[in-house]
């Protein structure tokens, strides 16, 4: 089930409704129905493998709270990382690490032909998969108990709003709301209320429309790669990408907050970093801190002396653009930033207060640009692909359209620009989340009101949902 | 540490605070402004619900031609009140391109009324479902002709919601899903759609909405259109048109109407020789009035659509395919009709 599509806004106004009409076990078990279909609406052997997953990982956290034999439960961690990141790599990896394997011994003249199947990539497993995983390294380190209620666990791992593309929640952060029962805040479903709407409007106004440019000027649509075909793709895609996860963790922050739950902030104003290390600060916030907690600090973070922290610094942004996907582009996507980050911490640029507004406005610009760098990997098929793009960068050639296609991208970004800076400047996590009642219902309804006149024809899938 | 967020104090707080961090005495006005803001939501569905039809006749010329032609298309009987049997043209932007209606009119005017429903890009899908709701809604014509490219005839796509509107009925929804192999995303908006005016009209809207807003908008939306891989695979093609034109007699048995495809002039090969072969071995008539390559360059607009020259030649030529039918037709009709024959032998 799309967040932008009828059925979602059906779906969530009938689970609302009776959710609160229960009591809170039955509450939980409702949700954790209400998820489990929403789930499956895709394909429901999917919902299989995740209930095997949640099974598993459900008993080995036990297992590993009752046990006092730091070995054994050394193992059974051991046990589940591997049986997680197995279930992970085979889906997401295996014909990646085949082809590559195939072609590495192919040009030191061994010829293999490995197989490759035909798998199709359940939807949200990197993130379920990123969130049990958190919770078996938690209940080990002894920072949380492990749920003793399957329910309460199964809950916790596949609550509908965060199931698909996150915010990747912290077993710390979520599961005791799920294990406590949840009161109705109408200031709280009013701010749901407002972050849905804000975030079909960044998902469906801003991201599907700049989807258009981006797509056709990535395919090829304006001519072999110019200087403004580069620019065009770059910038859509940037605004769509944004757009489009920024929208998505809206959506299901506003879902989870009309339930009584409490959702981190995944984005904030990214393109308004004034450094690499700032980026990352503000964007996929959830990840970034989970690959902190659970990959960077435990490879020795920045204690074992200055190479080691590059390394670990460049192997966390690695990994980090590998989970993006199969594909090369992410990795050197990963590696564009690991370097970045690497970079800043040599040069010891880190944002700092004192900056002159012009110099922070600059760098502001010019942080932007290397991260749109970034993207072109991101979003090229190949690597052949984006270096074709940035070797455009050195064409000119001009065409009839792109007067009206550089109008489009402006009348679809400037918007976003606009109220990431009025946010950046206030603190909101919303348009207008500070002004008075009347004022945040009359932002609301303009939003509604743009989508239905500007929103792109058809529910495209979130970017997100295929990583 | 360089991946350290600000956001994980907040990420670790485990007692959800109020969203915006605003007193509880905001509690009142925050129910208010749920109930003011579901209402107002509320009245914009609705507002849009009734009112996009009149929008978009507002708006779009195409949008009103087309409310027209299937208004039409929808009471068309065998027969004139004169007599005349009536002739409906289906088809696409090739069709409206490529048929100048008026003259085939004229043309005709003594022995056919010729009427024409054309709506920009749309493949066999969007007309195989399309035909099914207007016989099933009381449309009766006497000849029907459907104008697709032979790719259009193997393509596995559909207008999307629109055609969920328009051209859909509710019952056939499960074939919509099998034949076009959707998820149960796409199947539950077209479900919406089929019953909303407003969300199969809503990228109509948006489009005349973008023509406002941006100068030249339509050069830039022929650029940035989907355009999803042409069927050119011979065998794929073949093996569609295998599958579709027996879907397509069974639907004129079904309804006692006779139905032909038409192949539109191409500048390419597109197979539609060994097409109109395997509609004569299928007893579906298929149209090929020019040869892929006998039109050359100098007709087309585009590479695809016909200029006013190029429609203005085949348009004649359809208009004596038309008139040779009849003769045909009142030829059999003295001797044994064919199962396709069977309605207009008992008028």
């Amino acid at each position: 089930m799309l967040f932008d599509t009828p059925v979602y806004i059906v779906f969530l106004i009938l689970v609302v409704t009776a959710y609160w009409c229960l009591g809170f076990r039955n509450q939980n078990r409702f949700l954790l129905a209400a998820s489990y279909l929403f789930y499956g609406w895709w394909d429901w052997r999917f919902l299989c493998l995740m209930i095997a997953s949640t099974v598993i990982d459900y008993f080995i956290a036990i297992k590993i709270s009752d046990t006092e034999d730091p070995r054994v439960k050394r193992t059974l961690l051991v046990l589940s990382l591997a049986i997680n990141f197995s279930i992970l790599g085979f889906f997401k990896y295996f014909n990646f690490f085949a082809g590559s394997l195939a072609s590495a011994l192919g040009t030191v003249g061994i010829p293999a032909s490995l197989p490759f199947l035909k798998i199709i990539l359940p939807p949200g497993i990197s993130f379920y998969t990123f969130q049990e995983v958190a919770y078996i390294v938690d209940v080990y380190k002894e920072k949380l108990p492990a749920s003793r209620s399957f329910l309460d666990y199964a809950l916790f791992i596949s609550l509908f709003p965060h199931l698909i593309a996150g915010p990747i929640q912290r077993p710390s952060h979520l599961l005791p709301q799920v294990q406590r029962p949840r009161h109705w805040d109408s200031e709280q479903a009013f701010a749901g209320l407002l972050l849905i709407l804000e975030g079909m409007f960044r998902k469906v106004v801003i991201a599907d429309n700049c989807a258009l440019l981006a797509n056709a000027a990535f395919g090829g649509a304006f001519g072999k790669p110019s200087l403004p075909v580069v620019l065009l793709s770059t910038y859509a895609f940037a605004w769509q990408i944004y757009g489009d996860f920024s929208g998505y963790s809206d959506i299901a922050r506003g879902s989870a907050q009309l339930l009584g739950f409490h959702f981190m902030v995944n984005f904030r104003q990214p393109y308004l970093a004034e450094s690499i290390q700032d980026f990352w600060r503000r964007w996929h916030i959830s990840l970034s801190t989970w690959l902190r907690d659970y990959l960077y600090i435990p490879l020795g973070g920045s204690r074992n002396g200055e190479a080691k922290t590059y390394r670990n610094l460049m192997l966390t942004m690695l990994l980090g653009g590998l989970w993006h996907g199969a594909n090369w582009t992410f990795v050197v996507w990963g590696g564009l930033h690991g370097g970045g980050l690497a970079a800043e911490r040599k040069l010891g640029i880190e944002k700092t207060a004192s900056v002159s507004s012009f110099r922070k406005r600059m760098r502001r610009i010019f942080i932007f640009h290397v991260v749109c760098l970034g993207w072109i990997f991101f979003r090229a098929q190949s690597l052949s692909a984006a270096w074709a793009m940035l070797k455009g960068v050195a064409v000119w050639s001009w065409r009839p359209e792109f007067p009206a296609a550089f109008l489009f991208l402006a009348i679809f970004s400037v918007p976003l620009i606009l109220l990431d800076i009025y946010l950046e400047s206030n603190g909101g996590e919303y348009g207008f989340a500070l002004a008075p009642v009347p004022r945040r219902v009359a932002y609301g309804l303009a939003c509604a009101v743009v989508i239905a006149f500007l929103g792109a024809n058809q529910a495209n899938a979130f970017i997100y949902f295929q990583f | 540490m360089p991946l350290s967020t600000f956001n994980s104090d907040e990420a670790e707080r485990t007692v959800p605070i109020s969203v915006t961090g605003q007193p509880s005495g905001m509690q009142i006005s925050a129910k208010a402004g749920i109930i003011w803001l579901l209402t107002g939501l509320g009245v914009i569905f609705l507002g849009l619900e009734l009112s996009s039809p009149v929008i978009l006749a507002h708006l779009s010329n195409t949008e009103r031609r087309i409310t027209g032609e299937m208004r039409q298309a929808q009471a068309l009987q065998p027969t004139t009140q004169d007599g005349r049997p009536t002739v409906l043209l289906l088809g696409n932007s090739l069709l409206l391109e490529g048929v100048q209606l008026e003259d085939l009119q004229n043309d005709l005017a003594s022995q056919y009324a010729v009427s024409r429903l054309g709506i920009e890009q749309t493949h066999y899908l969007d007309w195989y479902f399309g035909i099914r709701r207007l016989l099933a809604e009381g449309s009766h014509p006497n000849l029907i002709v459907l104008s697709l490219a032979t790719d259009q005839l193997a393509s596995p796509l559909s207008l999307g919601e629109s055609f969920a509107h328009r051209q859909m009925l509710a019952r056939d929804l499960p074939l919509v899903v099998h034949e076009s192999n959707l998820d149960r995303t796409v199947e539950s908006s077209y479900f919406f759609a089929h019953w909303s005016d407003w969300l199969g009209d809503k990228g109509f809207i948006r489009q005349c909405v973008m023509i406002l807003l941006v100068p030249h908008f339509r050069q830039l939306a022929g650029r940035i259109a989907d355009h999803d891989p042409r069927v050119d695979d011979p065998s794929v093609l073949l093996s569609q048109a295998r599958r579709r034109l027996p879907e397509l007699r069974e639907l004129a048995q079904k309804y006692q109407v006779h139905v032909v495809l038409l192949v539109p002039p191409t500048l390419h090969e597109d197979h539609s020789m060994e097409i109109q072969e395997l509609g004569n071995e299928l007893d579906v008539p298929v149209w090929v009035l020019s040869p892929p390559g006998e039109f050359p360059r100098q007709l087309f607009r585009d590479g695809f659509h016909l200029n006013a020259q190029g429609s203005q030649i085949f348009t004649a030529r359809l208009a004596q395919k038309i008139r040779d039918r009849l003769s045909d037709q009142m030829v059999r009709r003295n001797t044994c009709p064919t199962l396709m024959e069977v309605g207009s032998c008992a008028e």
